[in-house]
């Protein structure tokens, strides 16, 4: 038996007991909701092994122990933890002669096993650390966990990979939930934007810099402008959507996080207060599951309404936990002086005392986002919103139900959207035609479907100013209504209105393809 | 399903512009390309309406940034 590793088979039980510390009982731990959370996931995703790294060298908590827990009057320990779930049983003797044979064989076989690690902070309170753990299966490819990426966590000289997006509890010294919220996000925006990962206590204090109306240190939480303070510090640009009856909050949830970019969501948890949680996932079925998306303006039939539930890492609850879709907004009970009108609302795992689940009221999400994209979903919106009039009348005229058609609009790398287009259906003169010209990095897609089958496509310059045209491509597919949309676009007599509806650009650009 | 069919205003003789493409379709609909632009037409203060709600949309209210969020 070694001092510095323990292998346990997979139980609650031995699930709070390995998190434990002398601040913290086993029995103070299962207390919590979030022990219970965490042990309903490891099951869930079928943890069968628990192999413990007793002395555990965290690169965050290392940071907040040297700006906060070293300087404490109670002797905090530098050392955490970390806890590794493995989906097969492992016995002790069995693990130790992997460590000391390296077998490919016996490596990968423990990889496949692999779900993850959770390290446990030697604190009173906020003991989950650092937590990387396996996302739930797809469930036929409802569940999508986009904001994930890989991590590797070397074991004893055992290379072990896992695809998730790490999480951790707020300790409320150096990280409330927004920090903590930023910090997940941050760890997915460094792989697709190529910016920074700063700790927990390194966001607070960046958050905090120029206006602070409470002292930084303990964190008590984050303004909305330290925030977007945080997110420049990394270089990005934060994009702050507030909430309107008009706002299509599920789909443009979608648009970012589709691409692997995390929102941070602020709601109102009724009754508990505001509380900021981190969105890097969504499920999406084959029918809708609403009719509308807005209580006010246009309803533009965006892929939304296929969505059901979004996967949040909440730090009051756990990673990747489940965000239901109520609409229209429930109303809370909570009343506060600053109501936005948001047309969703959530139910998340909060309960009141009797028990009955709680709403999670959108107030503002926040996008960290590269600099140069500077296209908003609000602004291609715009353009979907004066091309569905056309689309309108066409339907209309040709008797086809409008609720068969759907608009997806996407954030994407241009140069995974060229993969896919490659490897898509067109024509390969018209595959040719748009992938041997040049994109700009990021774009928007805007993609309308009837019964899946698509009519036209638009690409979005992301990078291009509000005020500025910036669709640069159309494709249109030989459609059923491929004919229609043409004789309609090109029709004379309806020139000046169809320029009024669409702009002469818009409409230059949509007939020239045809 | 059926296909557009633009039929001329009388000034413009009446001419039948038929400009489905031959795919599978059951009858045409002739519709008059006046009243077409009409319905289009009809529909403008709407979608300005929705342009400006859309605008409104990007609105963020100084409140908003002051909020803490902390829970």
């Amino acid at each position: 038996m070694s001092a510095y590793y323990s292998v346990l088979p997979f139980t609650d039980a031995n699930l709070h007991a390995s998190i434990s510390n002398p601040h913290c009982s086993a029995a103070e731990f299962q207390e919590k909701a979030k022990a219970k959370y965490l042990a309903d996931y490891l099951a869930a995703v079928g943890a069968r092994t628990i192999i413990i790294e007793n002395e555990y060298v965290d690169a965050d908590y290392l940071d907040d122990y040297s700006s906060f827990y070293a300087k404490c009057f109670i002797p905090y320990p530098k050392l955490c933890k970390r806890l590794h779930f493995f989906s097969s049983d492992i016995s002790e003797a069995d693990f130790s002669s992997r460590i000391g044979n390296r077998d490919s064989k016996n490596d990968q076989e423990l990889n496949n096993a692999y779900l993850g690690f959770v390290v446990a902070r030697p604190l009173p309170e906020a003991v989950i650390g650092r937590t990387i753990l396996k996302t739930y299966p797809p469930d036929g490819g409802r569940r999508n966990y986009t904001c994930i990426k890989r991590y590797s966590a070397n074991l004893f000289g055992i290379e072990l990979v896992v695809e998730s997006l790490a999480f951790q509890e707020q300790d409320t010294a150096l990280a409330a939930c927004a920090t903590v919220s930023l910090w997940s996000a941050f760890h997915k925006t460094a792989e697709i934007f190529n910016c920074t990962a700063p700790t927990p206590v390194a966001i607070t204090r960046a958050a905090s810099e120029l206006v602070s109306a409470t002292r930084p240190i303990p964190s008590f939480g984050l303004e909305v402008h330290q925030i977007c303070r945080a997110i420049r510090h990394v270089g990005l640009e934060p994009e702050v959507i507030s909430m309107t009856k008009q706002l299509p909050l599920v789909s443009l949830l979608f648009g970012y996080v589709n691409m692997g970019v995390p929102v941070v969501l602020g709601c109102m948890v009724d009754g508990h207060g505001f509380h900021a949680m981190t969105i890097v996932g969504y499920s999406i079925l084959p029918s809708r599951v609403r009719d509308s998306e807005v209580l006010q303006g246009p309803n533009m039939r965006l892929e939304g309404l296929r969505i059901n539930e979004f996967y949040a890492h909440d730090d009051q609850t756990g990673p990747f936990s489940r965000l239901e879709i109520v609409y229209p907004s429930a109303n809370p009970v909570q009343t506060t002086t600053f109501v936005p009108q948001a047309p969703i609302s959530f139910i998340g795992s909060y309960k009141d005392p009797q028990q009955n689940r709680l709403g999670l009221f959108p107030f503002v999400a926040i996008v960290p986002i590269y600099n140069k994209i500077r296209l908003r979903f609000m602004d291609v919106s715009e353009w979907i919103t004066r091309l569905n009039q056309v689309v309108s009348l066409v339907l209309n005229r040709t008797g086809t139900p409008e609720d068969r058609m759907e608009w997806q609009l996407r954030l994407v790398p241009s140069n995974s959207y060229k993969t896919r287009l490659r490897a898509g259906a067109l024509p390969e003169a018209s595959k040719v035609a748009v992938l041997s010209k040049p994109h700009p990095r990021f774009i928007w897609e805007a993609t309308l479907l009837l019964d899946d089958k698509q009519v036209v496509q638009l690409l979005f310059d992301a990078t291009a100013m509000q005020k500025s045209f910036p669709i640069y491509e159309v494709v249109w597919t030989k459609h059923s209504l491929h004919s229609d949309f043409a004789a309609l676009l090109k029709e004379p007599a309806l020139k000046v209105t169809l320029e009024k509806t669409l702009t002469n650009r818009f409409l230059e650009m949509l007939t020239c393809k045809l | 399903m059926v296909s557009l069919q633009f039929e001329g205003s009388t000034r413009r003789g009446n001419l039948v512009k038929n400009l489905s493409s031959g795919h599978d379709r059951d009858r045409p609909a002739s519709v008059d390309a006046d009243t077409l632009n009409a319905e289009l037409s009809g529909k403008l203060e709407q979608l300005h309406q929705d342009l400006a709600s859309l605008e409104e949309a990007k609105n963020v209210p100084q409140e908003l940034m002051n909020l803490t969020f902390s829970f």
